[in-house]
């Protein structure tokens, strides 16, 4: 390649990035905000973003359970229900999801087409539609209230997503890889184990991180149906921060919206490689 | 190693019946070869006797022993399928290892023997790639790989060679026939090509329609079809067949006629002579056409060329009779004809196939096939 064409290259390269940076700006500019506002201390801004006078005052709660406000519970308690609901329903997810997923991509049984696609129309409605329903079937089911509740509501809405992204994946291994482990000295279940689980783990990593981030972040369910605050996850502790009170402290909202989001990002950051692996393989025969 | 025999074997999936009435024998340390067109079951027979599938009905016999019942595991059978199904998450050693590791064989053990079985399969150097970095060639021998390393009693081989090019199709045909005479594992191969099953196989069962045709060597198979299927099955181009089939007089010469105009003479008192030539339809293999540039005189009748097929050291001639029956002959391409050229097509006696026109058994042999395989 001659210099004057690796130079028109680079050019073009740093157009493109110029131009990539000056779009994701805004985004990049929320969310520096949003950190600098966690440590800013008083109302001084230079450049009307840098706080003159660093603190770190905001995060007290992380080691002051009054810290963020005497009405509200610890915000590890908080955490802990977050993570509670984000685990439980990724453990029932993928269960149900690979079991469901190998049925529906294995056995030809009778109504598998029309429920196959039953499954997608479910995962068609807004939740906001389901609210008043879902109260009352959780009324009678004694779960109101309950964290249980909320994973049950969401595994169910989720698991359609998952079956399907699963079903791909049990697509993709061929019947004759099956079979040729049974020959080769395996039981049914091992063959399952041995040599279709490392073959559909991608799938299942996926699945994980999406329902994972489901339950991390539902706000909607929690705000409805859990009335304790020692119930509460950490989007409606959120919440609770910025509808208190006529004045909002935009320090203490800013330093639990940033707690909020580190292990999401740090999560994603380290989980992405699979999240590019997942196809919604086409429905098969 | 083992004696294979399966007796009356029937198979049905809901309505459909797949198999009716399958049996054969397969000898200890021989190939055989179910050969036939697509959907004629060979494959369906081929995982019963994996025990991948359960028969309707039937037995299948290893050494004399019932399999009924016996889940695939514990049948010690290798299998390698079309499409090879390495596991794609292990490496060539883990691939070939893996039945050894299920039997819980000691790891020194299992990494000599894979290392005898990826050398006698030519591996050697491969062993730890993964099979995504393999070619065709090399996939299908890391599968026969696996599938012989645990010393199975029985081998099946599901189209093996069907995914690979010509030249290397015929190579790795040499290498089967070899590892399988340094090994002596009864070996039962499933293919719709009919020079893989001739060039490996000890003996062919030609099947259809869920059914065995006939089974044989060879030279059985293509000198005496057992019916008019495995006649024009086996050969390549098929056996040409004359319908409408009557006997002629003209003065002393004898002749068979189709739809009332001359195909062969015959000789006065033979077998064809006195048979029941109306219920039969007339069976010749292009290589028993012959075919002279000099227009129709003596024991030939006239055709006209309307195709030729050059196929190197011969020619695939396409020749229309009087009358309008097609037939083909193979003649040396030194042989110079034309298109629209009209030349004389001789049919000897020796060399005719007559099958029952219902049935399609075969009802006659030339005194030539007799005189080969009697």
């Amino acid at each position: 390649m001659t210099g004057e064409a690796m130079r028109g290259e680079r050019g073009a390269r740093a157009t493109i990035i110029v131009g990539l940076v000056l779009l994701s700006l805004p985004l990049i500019a929320s969310y520096l905000w949003l950190v600098l506002a966690s440590f800013g201390d008083g109302h001084d801004l230079t450049w009307g973003i840098f706080p003159t006078d660093y603190t770190v005052k905001h995060w007290r709660f992380l080691w002051d359970p009054k810290g963020a406000g005497g009405d509200l519970p610890s915000i590890w308690r908080a955490t802990g229900n977050t993570l509670f609901v984000a685990l439980s329903i990724t453990l029932c997810d993928v269960f149900l999801a690979t079991n469901a997923g190998y049925v529906f991509s294995r056995w030809q049984f009778r109504g598998r087409g029309p429920l196959l696609a039953f499954t997608m129309v479910l995962h068609a409605f807004p939740s906001v539609t389901l609210l008043v329903s879902l109260f009352i079937v959780l009324l009678h089911m004694g779960l109101l209230g309950s964290l249980w509740g909320i994973v049950l509501v969401k595994v169910a809405l989720q698991l359609p997503f998952s079956i399907f992204v699963m079903k791909g994946f049990f697509d993709g291994v061929p019947w004759e890889s099956e079979m040729t482990a049974l020959t080769d000295g395996c039981t049914r279940l091992g063959a399952y184990r041995r040599v279709i689980l490392p073959q559909i783990l991608p799938g299942i990593a996926a699945i994980s991180i999406f329902s994972f981030l489901e339950g991390w972040k539902e706000f909607l369910f929690v705000f409805a149906f859990i009335f304790d605050k020692d119930s509460w996850t950490l989007s409606v502790y959120l919440q609770s921060i910025l509808s208190r009170g006529s004045v909002v402290d935009y320090g203490i909202m800013a330093a639990v919206a940033v707690f909020y989001m580190l292990p999401v990002i740090l999560f994603f950051l380290f989980t992405q490689k699979y999240l590019m692996k997942v196809q919604l393989g086409g429905v098969k025969g | 190693m083992a004696t294979i025999e399966l007796q009356g074997l029937e198979k049905r999936f809901g309505e459909v019946e797949v198999l009716r009435d399958v049996s054969l024998t397969v000898g200890d340390g021989e190939i055989a070869a179910l050969l036939g067109p697509s959907g004629c079951g060979k494959s369906t027979t081929l995982f019963i006797l994996a025990g991948l599938y359960q028969p309707s009905g039937g037995k299948v016999l290893f050494d004399g022993t019932s399999m009924a019942g016996v889940h695939p595991k514990d049948r010690n059978v290798g299998l390698v399928f079309q499409s090879y199904a390495l596991y794609p998450h292990m490496t060539v050693r883990e691939n070939i290892g893996f039945p050894l590791v299920l039997q819980k064989v000691a790891r020194p053990e299992i990494a000599r023997r894979v290392k005898e079985v990826a050398e006698l399969a030519g591996l050697g150097e491969l062993l730890d790639r993964k099979p995504s970095q393999l070619s065709g060639g090399q996939q299908q021998r890391v599968a026969a790989a696996r599938a012989i390393v645990k010393r199975p009693r029985l081998l099946l081989m599901d189209e093996p060679l069907s995914n690979l090019d010509l030249e290397l199709r015929a190579r790795m045909r040499r290498e089967i026939k070899r590892v399988q005479r340094e090994t002596k594992i009864t070996t039962i191969i499933v293919t719709h090509d009919q020079e893989e099953a001739m060039s490996l196989a000890d003996r062919i069962y030609v099947m259809q329609g869920g059914q065995i045709q006939q089974g044989g060597d060879h030279r059985a198979l293509y000198e005496r079809p057992a019916n008019r299927f495995v006649a024009g099955f086996i050969g390549m181009p098929s056996m040409n067949f004359a319908d409408d089939l009557t006997l002629a007089k003209d003065g002393e010469a004898l002749w068979i006629e189709s739809g009332g105009r001359r195909l062969l003479p015959i000789s006065a008192g033979g077998e064809l002579s006195v048979g029941d030539l109306a219920g039969a339809v007339l069976g010749v293999r292009p290589e028993h056409v012959a075919v002279s540039p000099a227009p129709a005189a003596g024991r030939g009748v006239a055709a006209r060329v309307v195709d030729l097929v050059p196929e190197g050291r011969e020619l695939v001639v396409g020749l229309e009779l009087e009358g309008g029956l097609e037939m083909r002959s193979i003649v040396p391409s030194t042989l110079d004809l034309a298109i629209g050229q009209v030349v004389s097509a001789a049919i000897d006696e020796a060399f005719v196939h007559l099958f029952d026109r219902e049935g399609g058994a075969a009802v006659h042999h030339g005194g030539h096939s007799r005189a080969v395989a009697g």
